[in-house]
């Protein structure tokens, strides 16, 4: 949608009151919270503006092109010592207002109560950096429940979840074959599963229509505006206060200071490509979990040579992704995993993490299509069978409608070697330095993938599957979970923001995205990212009426 | 083959598609052909293969997906969507395409003594051939480019009258209803 006739503009001149780089699950938030509160806000977004009529049921358009996600270069190595390749691993965020909110999956986990406190249960893990979360879930429980009533939840309550201060305002989607078979597995093996969260509307919710099942939801924008995204649920909000401007086709090149070390706005090439200054008495920065340190460490001056606060020196590390143990099984009868929602059960018994497993790490499971579209399902050939000729294409004509994935979300934990730099010799199209990845799964996260795919070759076979494959988790090589690169604590030498978002190094620079995050959960962060982004929003404003920032 | 989104691009790279769409840019000149193919206007000529070309990928993209008592390659005109991929996303690819495609025919020719098309081999020596080469990167980009062209959409050539659809038995809709499948069919009637 074009953005409303009575949408505010602004000029790059005109000093607003807060600049926010990002138009995602944190960034389309903060908006609305910030000028909602009476602020002035111009969100920067590098991507295009899209609607509902831009979204199609076109695979190659989505997964061969990728005409969603990102194309800003980028490097990937494995480990430091070696030289990043460009284009190697995949980054699969999305690019446009909305972000990677358009092509979530939509599954939304809250975070539980341990994950914010995993270093006092657990100590030191070597070869890690696990830390406790300056803030616990009671503190971030409201706005969870402002995420399930302002964009918009639906599920129903599991026998372990934690505390909600609020029931769900809609209820689940229904159940799917996948989720009856779930069902089926859990009760043999003792576990609970129990319906699904979801950011998508399973009734009409806030002028926005029901899901009608269509099952184009992974990595595809919502043709219904069912999905809850920033770009249909809360920009628009933003956007009708008369004082939020969403400039598309943004894109940053670093945080400009003054002399006394604060922040004065932001440098960025308009749509043209001409390099522009935004104004603004505080920055917000909420572009990912790449993208957000890369663009503190483009912003480095002579006052501050390792990237702007990075007196720790930890911006960019403790890149977190999630793990994935993951089966594939074929069934007797037809499931038709292609249709609607990815998944419609869960399960939470093997959250935690138990150390008479012998390592760190928890997750929870989900049944699911997996990306069932034809063509992405073409390229899922059982272990040992031929994947071409007369014998493939029978069993393919059999086994499309037949199939599910039980899917382990796995934790990753923050390793200091994991992190996002820049490339030294790779740009993009604007000259800027590509962010180079540097990512190895800690061996606990490995030990964790495949404790999950064991448990899930246990649930196909207790619900019956008739077969069952799927290749061993390996060293990961891409992901849309970007996490962890600017995380929070309350110690400004181990930490780059503290508890309410604010930079420990530059009073009126705030972070809010992925990096924020401490500890990785479980998989489906979009949900923690925007209840950080909530807290945030009120936070800063009241720090801003008060007079402190 | 992996089965995650994730590692979808990754895939698409060990099986040597990769190879042919580097980049893999966007397909906005692709909506003219696109048009004339949604008006009925199916392309009768070859726009970058050759016809020889022509002959070999649809020979190919038979041994991959045959045709038997279902449709196949064949009838989903699996080889215009690759001549349409070729001159659109994977043009950068087109040379190495090329050259695999020439060394098909060599291999045609190193089993029959003279000058051998691989089109006009029977299918046993086809299959032979194929199975040699299956572990390339160029068998592993031709098998892709069969999928695209039987499984996306009907707009970029391939998938005629969806009969790759059909096949699988996705359904194409705006909407679904619930039951969807046969087990929560089953569950529903158990709790009536």
């Amino acid at each position: 949608m074009q953005a409303p006739q009575e949408a505010r503009r602004y000029q790059p001149s005109d000093v607003v009151d807060f600049v926010i780089v990002g138009s995602g699950a944190a960034g389309g938030v903060l908006a609305k919270e910030l000028s909602t509160r009476g602020h002035s806000v111009v969100v920067l977004e590098q991507g295009p503006r899209r609607t509902v009529n831009d979204f199609k049921h076109d695979e190659k358009a989505i997964w061969i092109d990728g005409d969603l996600i990102s194309k800003t270069p980028f490097s990937w190595r494995q480990k430091e010592t070696e030289v990043a390749q460009p284009g190697a691993g995949g980054l699969l965020y999305a690019s446009g207002v909305g972000g990677s909110s358009v092509h979530f999956t939509a599954n939304f986990w809250r975070l539980r109560p341990v994950d914010f406190k995993e270093h006092s249960l657990l100590g030191d893990i070597p070869g890690a950096a696990l830390a406790d979360w300056p803030i616990t879930y009671e503190e971030l429980e409201p706005y969870y429940t402002k995420v399930d009533w302002e964009v918009g939840v639906s599920g129903a309550p599991g026998p372990t979840d934690a505390r909600r201060s609020r029931p769900f305002p809609m209820p689940p989607l229904p159940v799917k074959s996948s989720g009856v078979l779930l069902e089926r597995a859990a009760a043999k093996m003792g576990y609970h599963a129990q319906s699904a969260p979801l950011a998508i509307a399973s009734q009409p919710f806030r002028g926005r229509p029901a899901c009608q099942h269509c099952g184009f939801c992974i990595g595809f924008g919502c043709e219904y505006n069912a999905k809850s995204s920033s770009l249909a649920t809360v920009i628009p909000v933003a956007e009708a206060t008369g004082r939020c401007e969403i400039r598309p086709h943004s894109n940053v090149r670093a945080v400009e200071l003054d002399a006394k070390g604060r922040a004065t706005g932001v440098l960025y090439f308009d749509a043209e490509k001409r390099e522009q200054r935004q104004r603004a008495k505080a920055v917000i920065l909420a572009a990912n979990g790449v993208e957000t340190p890369r663009l503190l460490l483009m912003s480095e001056t002579s006052r501050f040579p390792n990237g702007l606060a990075n007196s720790s020196g930890m911006v960019g590390r403790h890149l977190m992704f999630n793990g994935a143990g993951i089966t594939q099984g074929e069934y007797e009868h037809p499931l038709n995993e292609h249709k609607s929602v990815e998944a419609s059960r869960v399960i939470f018994d093997l959250y935690d993490s138990d150390p008479k497993r012998g390592f760190y790490g928890g997750g929870g499971f989900d049944a699911r299509g997996g990306a069932w579209f034809p063509l992405l399902a073409s390229f899922n050939v059982p272990d040992g069978m031929r994947g071409w000729g007369k014998d493939w294409k029978e069993w393919f004509a059999h086994a499309y409608t037949r199939t599910m994935q039980v899917y382990g979300h796995t934790t990753s934990l923050a390793v200091a070697s994991n992190n996002v730099t820049l490339d030294p010799t790779l740009k993009d199209d604007f000259g800027r330095p590509a962010a180079r990845i540097t990512y190895e799964d800690h061996p606990d996260d490995l030990a964790t993938m495949r404790f999950f795919q064991d448990r899930s070759r246990e649930l196909q076979e207790a619900a019956g599957a008739a077969r069952i494959w799927g290749p061993p988790p390996t060293v990961q090589r891409g992901t849309a979970h970007l996490l962890g690169t600017a995380r929070m604590g309350n110690d400004p030498r181990t930490s780059v923001i503290d508890r309410d978002h604010r930079t420990h190094d530059v009073r009126n620079l705030f972070l809010c995205d992925g990096s924020s995050m401490v500890t990785s959960g479980r998989g489906q962060p979009t949900m923690t990212i925007m209840a950080l982004a909530f807290r945030a929003g009120e936070r800063i404003s009241k720090a801003a009426k008060r007079g402190e920032i | 083959m992996r089965s995650s989104r994730r590692d979808f691009l990754a895939a698409l790279a060990v099986t040597g598609v990769g190879a042919f769409a580097p980049g893999m840019p966007g397909v906005r000149e692709a909506l003219a052909h696109a048009a004339a193919v949604r008006a009925g206007v199916a392309p009768a000529r070859f726009d970058v293969l050759t016809a020889a070309e022509a002959a070999a990928v649809t020979a190919v993209a038979a041994r991959i997906v045959p045709t038997t008592e279902t449709p196949g390659a064949t009838e989903a005109g699996v080889v215009h969507f690759i001549d349409y991929a070729f001159g659109d996303f994977a043009k950068d690819g087109l040379a190495d395409f090329r050259a695999g495609l020439a060394d098909l025919d060599t291999r045609a020719t190193a089993r029959r003594a003279t000058a051998t098309p691989f089109a006009s081999l029977p299918a046993a020596d086809q299959d032979a051939i194929l199975a040699d080469i299956e572990q390339t990167p160029f068998f592993g980009g031709l098998r892709a480019m069969t999928m695209m062209g039987m499984f996306t959409d009907p707009r970029y050539g391939g998938n005629r009258d969806e009969v790759g659809w059909k096949l699988i038995g996705f359904e194409n809709a705006m909407s679904h209803t619930a039951p969807f499948g046969y087990y929560d069919a089953e569950a529903a009637k158990g709790r009536d």
